[in-house]
């Protein structure tokens, strides 16, 4: 297989709190090569892209896991958010996440290695900070879940974006970085060993 | 003004061992605000202009250079192919502007009180041998003058940092644009000493008066 690449985003939380050093040290000691970065204030053009709110059965996933969420924890959804429509509540979530993604500046990277994918999203840890894994970037770096999110009216602030598949990594450095996005060539000193 | 921005630039040894988080990582515990980041080939005309031209800056470079071989008894014409001032501090100029564009190099700007001293004392003396540990170089780098420039090369220290305001204003300008720094925002160590809201602007405009 050869190397592929991903998109990582340390979000404006990351950079408020101090963490990118951190973020940076683990994607790097587990091989991954950075071949692009830049700091940046994304426009609402990226992030309707990014949270594109015509991807209907996306849009519909993100509120059907909320409620399925809220009915773990006995909360009325219409108590909570105002309405118990999965698709409505989506609409409602990408609205916090744009939000989120425009609290201040972030950093948009993109990073080589076999399977890197795979790899940066297991160094990130899973999306849920509560239930994220000790060890992982998000599961060491925050503890919120839908529950304390929701509560607030705001988007799960969880410090870290990285590409799911390597089709939406394709996708995702289109919109980050353009059509014509060449990563850095060159060598990392110990790439012998990835 | 002493709440300041300086250049941070990660050079290619510091990018290629992958100790780029490492290095950052020193910067934010301090508590410094990050307001530029690139990852960059910097081209030959970039390097050209980072480094002083003046002939002065190249003598007293080319004459340091001098008294070193004296003292360690180093022929410089064997060395270098010539004992002029002028014409080493030229070859140590082109030898450090090929270290910094040998490949991509990362560039920042950190922001904070007193910041290009900061910043200085955590990168640590020039020379790794000399360099404190718990600096960045004392603790990263080994490199020797004399190895090094036996090998045709300067020798590799993985940091560059503004060592003053004026130098600091100069770089900045060189490597990024006004619409690549982002200062408009305050991290949580920021606003621990009330660096962040009213207060931050009324730094800002009482920089801006005195300039």
């Amino acid at each position: 297989m050869l190397a592929e690449n991903t998109l990582v985003i340390l979000k404006p939380d990351t950079l408020y709190r101090g963490l990118v050093g951190v973020a940076f040290q683990r994607l790097e000691q587990v091989g991954l090569k950075m071949v692009a970065c830049k700091m940046m204030y994304p426009d609402m053009a990226i992030l309707d892209k990014m949270y594109n709110i015509d991807n209907t059965e996306w849009v519909d996933m993100l509120g059907v896991k909320t409620l399925e969420t809220f009915e773990k924890f006995s909360i009325d959804p219409i108590k909570q958010t105002g309405t118990a429509d999965p698709h409505e509540l989506g609409v409602s979530i990408i609205k916090h996440l744009k939000e989120y993604m425009q609290m201040g500046p972030l950093i948009a990277t993109v990073w080589e290695g076999i399977e890197a994918v795979f790899a940066a999203r297991k160094v990130r840890g899973s999306t849920t900070p509560i239930t994220a894994d000790i060890g992982s970037m998000i599961g060491d770096f925050s503890h919120l879940s839908q529950m304390s999110t929701t509560a607030k009216g705001k988007a799960i602030q969880n410090l870290m974006h990285t590409s799911a598949t390597s089709e939406e990594a394709k996708d995702e450095i289109e919109i980050w970085f353009g059509k014509d996005f060449t990563p850095m060539n060159y060598e990392r000193t110990d790439e012998i060993f990835f | 003004m002493t709440y300041q921005k300086s250049l941070v630039i990660i050079k290619h040894d510091g990018v290629s061992r992958g100790i780029i988080g490492e290095i950052i990582q020193r910067f934010e515990r301090i508590g410094l605000k990050l307001c530029a980041m690139k990852l960059v080939e910097a081209t030959e005309e970039m390097g050209e202009k980072h480094y002083p031209t003046s002939k002065e800056w190249l003598e007293t470079v080319g004459n340091r250079t001098l008294d070193e071989y004296k003292e360690k008894g180093i022929d410089p014409i064997k060395r270098m192919g010539t004992d002029n001032a002028l014409e080493i501090g030229k070859i140590i100029k082109q030898w450090n502007v090929e270290y910094l564009t040998a490949g991509p190099v990362l560039a920042m700007v950190f922001e904070g009180p007193d910041a290009i001293k900061l910043i200085r004392k955590h990168v640590g003396s020039t020379v790794p041998a000399l360099a404190a540990p718990g600096t960045i170089r004392g603790d990263y780098s080994f490199d020797n003058a004399d190895l090094a420039n036996d090998l045709g090369r300067p020798f590799y220290n993985l940091i560059h940092a503004s060592g003053n305001p004026e130098e600091a204003e100069f770089e900045i300008n060189l490597w990024f644009s006004k619409d690549e720094i982002f200062d408009n925002y305050s991290p949580v160590s920021h606003k621990a000493m009330g660096y962040s809201g009213k207060f931050a602007s009324k730094i800002k405009k009482t920089t801006e008066k005195k300039s």
